[in-house]
Order: structure tokens, then C-alpha cells, then sequence
């Protein structure tokens, strides 16, 4: 059973990155060299309003920012507003339906301002690298 | 005008690639080569699925000539229960693995996986893949 299983990341315990606002983190661990593959994925629910990214920042490389109801039963029924600034003039992106952001490199990005949640969102982090700066 | 030089890099309500109504799985956000529209190209490929019933998925098993990541979420935040119990079958010789909390699989390229049964669900949780990749493709649906 075992040649496999290191592949395999499995949640046991809460993380300690959450908040009250967005619950226990899913937490990805020593992951850096995982395999050898260079993406990851974070998740988190978050239930309260909440700024879940307070800097400005960019980075080399891509990074999807993944918004949908957190009720895999009903996924496009989003019930928040999320406020995004997007590059170096903070352009504001305003949030109400189930998206996807689609942050090329370099492309400066943040806050990430969840200003209203009406019904709980997964909020999920997905980027094509070992670790992310903020996390490394 | 609000958002008008960076609103083409949020993707609103992306459905992915049109999907036949199940009674098992609901389609949820995708990013595909579909709808990366004035942004593309951009080397990934996702897929979020709402898990509500019982079904066998990735039959056959296939593998890809990139990494891959398979994910399984709760629907409530912090559970340590996934809402459900999947098998899934990695490797050439189908060693199974059997996921019942959160968690995410690593599939190096070429890492053969499948099929994957989701044999209980006591809550909706989603599943989904995550290819480095522009475009979906795999051993049994290769690119064309």
C-alpha cells in the first residue's frame, strides 16, 4: 500500500493559518519538493467578512484566485462581495458571482477584501509554483 | 469606468466545457482553454465538481505528460470528515487508496490514475483536477 500514499496530502487536524473569519485553512504541509511537481493549491471557506489578502504584490509566476458558493450542491449560488485591487494603480475589481482570476506574471494584485458574505464561499489559491513568496 | 483595463482577467461564472445534467456530480468553476478568452494562453487547467451522489469517474484510468493535482473539499470549513468516501486506483498496478477527509493527490507526469469511485457521500463535497497544462488532455484523450 505504500509506493503511492506519499502523493497524498490528507487533512487530520485543523491548521493553524485560519481565522474566524475564514475557518481552518486547509494547510499543505512540507510540500516543497512533493513529488516534483510545481503547482499547489490552497483552500479555504470563508464565512465573515474578511481582508484575506492585505498586501499589494506580484510574483513570476501565474496564480488563479478561485471564487464559488462553498455548497458543492449549489456552486454558481455565490452570496458575497469580494473587492480585488488589480494592478499598480489598484484598479478595483468588485466579486458577486462565482470566478475565477486569472493573474498572469507579474501582474500586481491585492487587496483581496471580502467587504460582504451573505452565504459561505470556498475561496481557493491556485499557483504555478513549490511555495508561495508570502507562505515561503 | 470600474475594472475596464483589468476586468479580462476575471473569468464570471465559468462553466467550463458544456456538460450533460447528472444526478451525481454538478459542474463548477472551470478554467479551460474554452474560457481563458482575451487572456489566454495560461498554463493550467481546473476543474471543480459538486460530489452529491455515488458514481464511478476516470474510467479508464489514463495518465498525463504533466503534473497534476486531484483535490477533495468539504463543504464545511474545518471539517475533518470529507462528507464522503472515494477509492481511488493509482499506478499500473491499481493500488487503492481510499480518501475520506480532506485531501489533495500529486500526480507526477506520468502517473497513471483511475478509475476513482466515489462509493458514499453523507455531504456534497467537491472534487476536482488540476493540470499544468493549457488544455486538458490525457492518455485516453490525447490533444489534438
Amino acid at each position: 500500500m505504500a509506493r503511492y500514499e506519499k502523493y497524498i496530502l490528507k487533512q487530520t487536524k485543523p491548521s493553524a493559518r485560519g481565522t474566524a473569519a475564514t475557518g481552518p485553512v486547509f494547510d499543505k504541509g512540507p510540500t516543497k519538493d512533493w513529488g516534483g511537481i510545481a503547482h499547489r493549491f490552497v483552500w479555504t471557506h470563508v464565512t465573515a467578512p474578511t481582508v484575506i489578502e492585505t498586501r499589494a504584490h506580484s510574483h513570476d509566476f501565474e496564480e488563479y484566485l478561485c471564487f464559488c458558493s462553498a455548497d458543492p450542491a449549489t456552486p454558481f449560488d455565490f452570496g458575497a462581495e469580494v473587492e480585488l485591487s488589480l494592478g499598480t494603480e489598484g484598479e478595483k475589481q468588485v466579486i458577486t458571482n462565482s470566478s475565477i482570476v486569472c493573474v498572469p506574471k507579474g501582474l500586481v494584485h491585492g487587496p483581496i477584501n471580502f467587504t460582504k458574505v451573505t452565504k459561505p464561499v470556498l475561496f481557493t489559491d491556485i499557483y504555478s509554483a513549490r511555495a508561495h513568496p508570502k507562505q515561503a | 469606468m470600474a475594472g475596464a483595463k483589468y476586468g479580462k482577467y476575471v473569468v464570471k461564472e465559468p462553466k467550463g466545457q458544456p456538460m450533460p445534467p447528472r444526478t451525481t456530480r454538478i459542474q463548477s468553476i472551470s478554467l479551460t482553454g474554452a474560457n481563458y478568452g482575451a487572456i489566454a494562453p495560461l498554463n493550467m487547467d481546473f476543474n471543480f465538481v459538486g460530489i452529491v451522489g455515488t458514481h464511478v469517474m476516470m474510467d479508464p484510468s489514463h495518465k498525463h505528460n504533466v503534473d497534476e493535482l486531484l483535490f477533495f473539499i468539504p463543504k464545511e470549513p474545518g471539517a475533518a470528515d470529507l462528507g464522503g468516501v472515494v477509492e481511488v486506483a493509482l499506478g499500473e498496478e491499481w493500488e487503492k487508496q481510499t480518501i475520506s477527509t480532506p485531501a489533495i493527490i500529486c500526480l507526477p507526469a506520468g502517473v497513471q490514475h483511475g478509475p476513482l469511485y466515489v462509493k458514499k457521500v453523507t455531504t456534497p463535497f467537491y472534487f476536482g483536477h488540476c493540470l499544468l497544462a493549457p488544455k486538458y488532455s490525457s492518455s485516453e484523450t490525447p490533444a489534438v
